[in-house]
Formats: structure tokens, sequence, C-alpha cells
């Protein structure tokens, strides 16, 4: 249930991050959001979440 | 990784790499990890960190070989460096401090102690400034606050009494802590060190005492930033009026907080600390409420650590 959770406002952070693109501090965002994924043992998500392409796709998705 | 390296600013790329090392360590993917070294040779601090991180990961053989290795490429670099060498040394020894490892970070800091004298007046209070912060960190509490006291430039002997007084905390010296706080002239940097005193105050359970340091605080980030530390005890002991009391005077302080990121720190460490006390909507609400994009997406993030660190 809490892994359901997590998994829930990784995705709803990683959308929000995906907005901050082109501002200041856009890198910041990105490596805290490589560090949730690798907190929640998702490393081939927080590889992914590295590269700024994946925000901005996931943030075209969501 | 072909993305870092195709990065035509190389000042990014340690940074990339000690990120991608530090995710792979604490995934326990040792071998990639530890392939990033070649590419991090020259980067000190970046080193130490990932040194740090393995530690972290309970790592202690491959940390130990990183360490190694940057001592000596340390060892190796030119002699007309002596100052950079010292403040280098000093950066592994509060690595190894870091990890428990007294009689290593004792053996690296006499090798720093025997640099201290290289280089212009401006250089040597840097060597000085790090020394003290890494004696601080191995329980030489006479000798960090004897090396700050001698540093001769007023900023960075202001700054190294933050440092140390940083120390003292994480140790949970809290009465050095605080002295050494108080030996801080730039009031900035005092802020600074009050907000690390406060917090350990109230992760010792010292709520008053945490209340009293915060109230010496000017600064409006290190105030808020205090709050939060406060608000997140206050909740763990069953106090929830007194932590949305402290969480809403930290939100109340982040409109004079000067850049978006600052702020963004001050709502993820106040979402977090919600989540972490079982107030999930209340967390979600603040989140959803905030405008600003960088800020909102920080906010989201302190949810995500807030349930983590309730998994954990």
């Amino acid at each position: 249930m809490i892994a359901q959770t997590v998994a829930s406002a990784l995705a709803v952070a990683k959308v929000e991050a995906a907005k901050t693109i082109n501002m200041p501090w856009h890198l910041d965002v990105v490596l805290a959001i490589t560090e949730a994924y690798s907190r929640a043992g998702n490393l081939q998500e927080a590889m992914a979440t590295h590269w700024n392409n994946s925000l901005s796709i996931s943030y075209k998705d969501g | 990784m072909s993305t870092l390296e195709q990065l035509a600013d190389d000042s990014h790329r340690p940074m990339g790499y000690r990120t991608i090392a530090e995710v792979q360590a604490a995934a326990g993917d040792l071998s990639q990890a530890m392939l990033l070294l070649d590419k991090m040779d020259d980067d000190v601090p970046a080193l130490c960190d990932f040194a740090a991180a393995l530690y972290r990961a309970g790592r202690p053989e491959q940390a130990k070989h990183v360490i190694d290795r940057v001592v000596a490429a340390v060892a190796s670099s030119p002699d007309d460096d002596n100052d950079i060498k010292s403040r280098h040394y000093s950066m592994i020894a509060l690595a190894q401090a870091h990890a428990g490892k007294f009689n290593d970070a004792s053996q690296t800091m006499a090798l720093a102690a025997a640099l201290l004298k290289y280089g212009n007046d401006h250089d040597r209070a840097l060597s000085a400034r790090d020394f003290a912060q890494a004696q601080a960190a191995a329980f030489d509490d006479d000798g960090a606050l004897a090396t700050a006291s001698q540093i001769t430039e007023d900023y960075e002997r202001a700054i190294a009494y933050c440092y140390v007084a940083e120390e003292f905390a994480r140790i949970g010296d809290l009465t050095r802590a605080k002295k050494a706080a108080s030996q801080v002239e730039d009031l900035d940097w005092r802020d600074t060190a009050l907000c690390s005193v406060a917090a350990a105050q109230a992760l010792a359970g010292d709520v008053p005492s945490a209340m009293r340091t915060f109230e010496e605080i000017r600064d409006s980030n290190d105030k808020a930033k205090a709050l939060c530390e406060i608000a997140k005890v206050q909740g763990m002991v069953g106090d929830v009026a007194g932590a949305l009391q402290s969480f809403k005077g930290a939100i109340a302080e982040t409109p004079a907080v000067e850049n978006s990121m600052a702020r963004a720190r001050v709502f993820s460490k106040v979402t977090e600390a919600q989540t972490r006390i079982g107030l999930l909507e209340e967390a979600k609400r603040l989140a959803e409420s905030v405008a600003e994009p960088t800020v909102r997406a920080l906010a989201h993030v302190g949810i995500v650590r807030g349930l983590l660190a309730e998994e954990e």
C-alpha cells in the first residue's frame, strides 16, 4: 500500500518537476527527483530521470 | 552516460558522475559505480562525497579503496599546490571522521597539518578553516576551536567557527556548538550556525532550547529551516498543535527568502515533515496551493521523502 502511495506521489512530483524545464534551478529539481527514485529503490527510473528529456516526455504525457 | 560525455561544459561532468555513482552505490550496483572512478580522478570533493556515499551504503571496503585512491592522487599533485593539498587532506579526513574512521582521519589530518604553513595569508586561512572543521568532526574539540581562533582573516575565521559549530552539533555536543556559534562574528554565517544548533537541539528532544536558539536567528531562510526541524520533533512527540504552529511560522518566512530554490527547500522540508508525522493530506493541500513551479515540484518531492522516511 505504502509502495503504491510512494509511486503515485513520485509520479506527481515528476510531472511537476517537468514544468520547471528552462527555469532556473531545474537541475536541482532533477537531482531531487533522481534522489527520490533512488531512495525508493527504482534505479532505472532514477537514471532515466537524470536526463532532462525523460522529464519533458513525462510532462507531455502527463 | 553518453549524454554526459557530450556535455560541452566540463564543469558539469563531475556532478553528473558523482550523482550516478552515488545512485548506483546506494542501489548496490558497485561494479558500475566503481567504473566511474577514473572519470572523477581529479575531483577530490566529488570523490570524498562518493566515499561518504559508500560508507552510508554499508560498503566500508569500497569506500576505503576510494579514499586510498584519492589520498594517492593528492600526494602526487605538485608541491607548489601545497595549500590546496592541505585542504584536500582535510576534506578526506572529514569524510573519514563522518564515517567513524577516526584513526584513519587522524593519519590524514597529520598530512594536512604538515602543509598548513604554505600559501599566502588567504590560502593559509582557507587551509586552517577546513582543518578546524575536520578536527571538530574527529572530536578534537579544543584543537578545532584553537585552530579557528588563530585564523587572521575575519571572514574565514567566521566560516571556520560556523563549520566547527555545525560539526559539534552533528556529534551532539550542543553546549560547545552553541558556544562556537556565538563566536561567529559574521551575522549571516552566525545564522547558519545557529540554524544547525537549533535543529540539533530539537533532534535531541530539547524543543525549548531549540526555540530559544531560533529566536536569535535573523535570516528568514535559516529561521524557516530551524522551524521545520523543530516542527518535525514536535509532531513526533505528539505535539501536533505545536508542529502546525511551527509549520505555519516556517511558511510565513518564505516571502522574504530570496531565491526560488531556497523557498522550494523550505516547502519541501515542511511537506516532508508533515507527511512523516501523519499529516499527508495537509502536505498535499500545501503542495497544491503553491503557484511557483520550482517550489511546487519540491513540495511534492517533500511528500515522497516523508513517505519514504515513514517506510524506513
